[in-house]
């Protein structure tokens, strides 16, 4: 990197201990960070680096949100704890992290492992909650065959799926993680993968048949 | 389309979630709080063998001191900087208990803005009304109407709020939480310290009385001498050893995108009723979403009338108006707005990153005495970014 110093106007970006430090010039768009790689934020958290892991969730949370909330229907409260849970994970496993697959797809096995475990301990309840009644009340014949009748339908049944299924749903069709690197987010064999995911497939559109009929 | 298409096609149509950006820097407050209690403290099984080793330690020592002679207690150490408004009526006590030192402050009314530091397990620092308790790391304000607690706000750190008989609230730095019944102003606010960093307290602080433990009872009750392991008491929402002042929210010098949860007086985990927000924070809010709408001249004009009120939220303003300013391209006027901010703000987080945005300017302007000066007061900073941003700053004077 070359670096020329005027005195009214000092080149800012420096070499601080043989490592580039990127320094941002007041005015500037903030890009200093962007240009650093996630797996190069990643190994930072390794070595305890906070802004690293405030940078890879700025980069991540909105996916890390969606993934959750798509898995686990629950109170905002606890999408937040469970993000947050993901997050911490990353901070502790980061020297783990083998550079098989991407960061990404790093934080959606933790992801995935966090809900799963926050679903096994909360299973009674999640039981008392599925035998809830569909919210279909205040429906008129005429709109139930709507399209957000559809949706509304498909979410409900979609919760209802077992969580193995439901993560390989989720992960597969609605964040279109290829199959194979879905197979190693979820720690499973391939053939195990496709087998669930067309069971969960199967499922929701004998639901939303049966809805319909 | 395939069915199995047209069902992706109508799942990718459920809602998921989508956290505002309060909720979001919340989240990201506390995950970096974590991260840096867990780097401090890293679980290890060894400790847990330790810590039992240490409670029958304790114990032992503890049936020596009460069965043998009784010597004086050790001087009980003070962890916060408590600053009260002038007809704030509060009694501070520091004691020794058998885990530690036991600091509490009973507010009976008037406001009260707290520093904690770094304590240390064991110990306790709280602020006691007669139907609450709050405990934190990190600074925040308490307000106290009637003997009843009427409404904590969090400027760095954070803080646990309870109400007896009702679940804690646990507040993030910027986050506020009111009691149900609350008034615009209970008593005048607290002069902000108007001097450079110091360690020393600037603001008119209330004499306070302190209890000293009595010699006769170093050890709060006889059963706790019994038990092998210390008194238990509730757990704090910062275990109490982060040296919170710096390090429990660094905030990422690198992606200055500043904290909006002071914009928010009533987050969602924190306030269980809409209150009406001041005429600051409605400026702050203001500032804040044009900041973010990239309206840098518009928001400069709301965060400054922000600023010019009362409060840590007007404090913070100052900081953002001077982003505001310095991305509206009027650097003069963002170099007065940081060094506003750098003589009121003696204990903010954001200290570290406005000496150093200060120093840029003043670089760029070519005074290199004045930003190597404002570069290293920022090299000291808990945040590892922005001290290694402010070294990067100083070779690049050289």
């Amino acid at each position: 990197m070359t670096s020329k110093a005027s005195p009214s106007q000092p080149n800012l970006t420096a070499l601080d201990g043989g490592k580039v430090v990127p320094i941002r010039r007041p005015g500037e768009p903030r890009a200093s960070l962007s240009e650093i790689s996630d797996e190069a934020l990643l190994a930072a958290c390794g070595v305890g680096e906070s802004a690293a892991l405030g940078a890879l969730y700025d980069r991540h949370h909105e996916a890390m949100y969606r993934l959750v909330s798509r898995m686990l229907r629950s109170e905002r409260a606890e999408i937040d704890d469970l993000v947050q849970t993901t997050f911490l994970e990353a901070w502790k496993s980061a020297k783990g992290y083998s550079g098989k697959g991407s960061v990404k797809s790093f934080l959606y096995g933790i992801a995935a492992n966090t809900v799963r475990h926050h679903v096994r301990s909360a299973k009674r309840r999640r039981e008392a909650l599925a035998d809830l009644p569909e919210p279909m009340h205040g429906a008129t014949p005429d709109v139930a065959a709507s399209h957000a009748q559809q949706v509304q339908r498909l979410g409900v049944a979609i919760e209802r799926l077992p969580h193995a299924l439901r993560e390989v749903y989720v992960l597969c069709d609605l964040e279109d993680v290829p199959g194979v690197e879905a197979a190693r987010i979820l720690d499973v064999r391939a053939g195990t993968l496709w087998r669930r995911l067309h069971d969960a497939r199967k499922l929701l559109r004998e639901a939303l048949d049966g809805g319909a009929a | 389309m395939s069915d199995d298409a047209r069902l992706r096609e109508l799942a990718k149509e459920l809602p998921y979630e989508h956290p505002d950006e309060a909720r979001r820097e919340a989240v990201r407050a506390s995950l970096l709080a974590a991260a840096t209690r867990r780097e401090e403290h890293p679980p290890q099984r060894w400790r847990v063998v330790a810590a039992f080793g240490a409670g029958a330690l304790v114990a032992a020592a503890a049936v020596l001191l009460v069965v043998g002679r009784r010597d004086p207690a050790p001087a009980a150490i003070e962890h916060a900087r408590i600053e009260a408004s002038a007809a704030a009526a509060l009694e501070h006590t520091v004691s020794t208990t058998a885990s530690g030192t036991d600091e509490i402050v009973r507010v009976h009314s008037g406001k009260v803005r707290v520093a904690v530091a770094a304590v240390k397990a064991g110990d306790r620092v709280a602020i006691e009304t007669s139907d609450g308790t709050v405990e934190g790391a990190g600074d925040y304000e308490v307000a106290v109407r009637d003997d009843k607690l009427a409404a904590v706000t969090v400027t760095a750190g954070s803080a646990r709020v309870v109400i007896s008989g009702q679940k804690a609230v646990f507040l993030a730095a910027g986050q506020a939480w009111h009691a149900e019944l609350w008034t615009a102003e209970i008593t005048p606010a607290i002069p902000a310290p108007t001097t450079a960093p110091s360690s020393a307290p600037t603001a008119p602080i209330q004499t306070t009385t302190m209890t000293p433990p009595t010699p006769t009872s170093p050890l709060p009750t006889t059963s706790s001498i019994q038990t092998p392991t210390p008194t238990p008491r509730p757990a704090s929402p910062l275990p109490a050893v982060a040296p919170a002042m710096t390090t429990s929210v660094p905030p990422p010098v690198e992606t200055p995108t500043p904290a909006p949860a002071v914009t928010t007086p009533t987050p969602a985990v924190a306030a269980p009723k809409a209150i009406e927000p001041t005429e600051t924070e409605q400026h702050f809010q203001r500032g804040w979403k044009l900041l973010k709408a990239g309206k840098a001249i518009e928001a400069s004009a709301e965060l400054g009338l922000a600023a010019d009120g009362e409060g840590p939220i007007a404090i913070d303003a100052r900081y953002f108006q001077a982003e505001a300013l310095v991305k509206a391209g009027r650097k003069t006027e963002a170099e007065k707005a940081l060094v506003g901010f750098l003589d009121r703000a003696t204990q903010s987080l954001r200290r570290g990153r406005a000496a150093v945005m200060l120093a840029r300017l003043i670089a760029e302007r070519g005074d290199t005495a004045s930003a190597r000066a404002w570069f290293q007061a920022a090299i000291g900073d808990g945040d590892p970014a922005v001290a290694k941003a402010a070294k990067a700053g100083l070779a690049a004077l050289e």
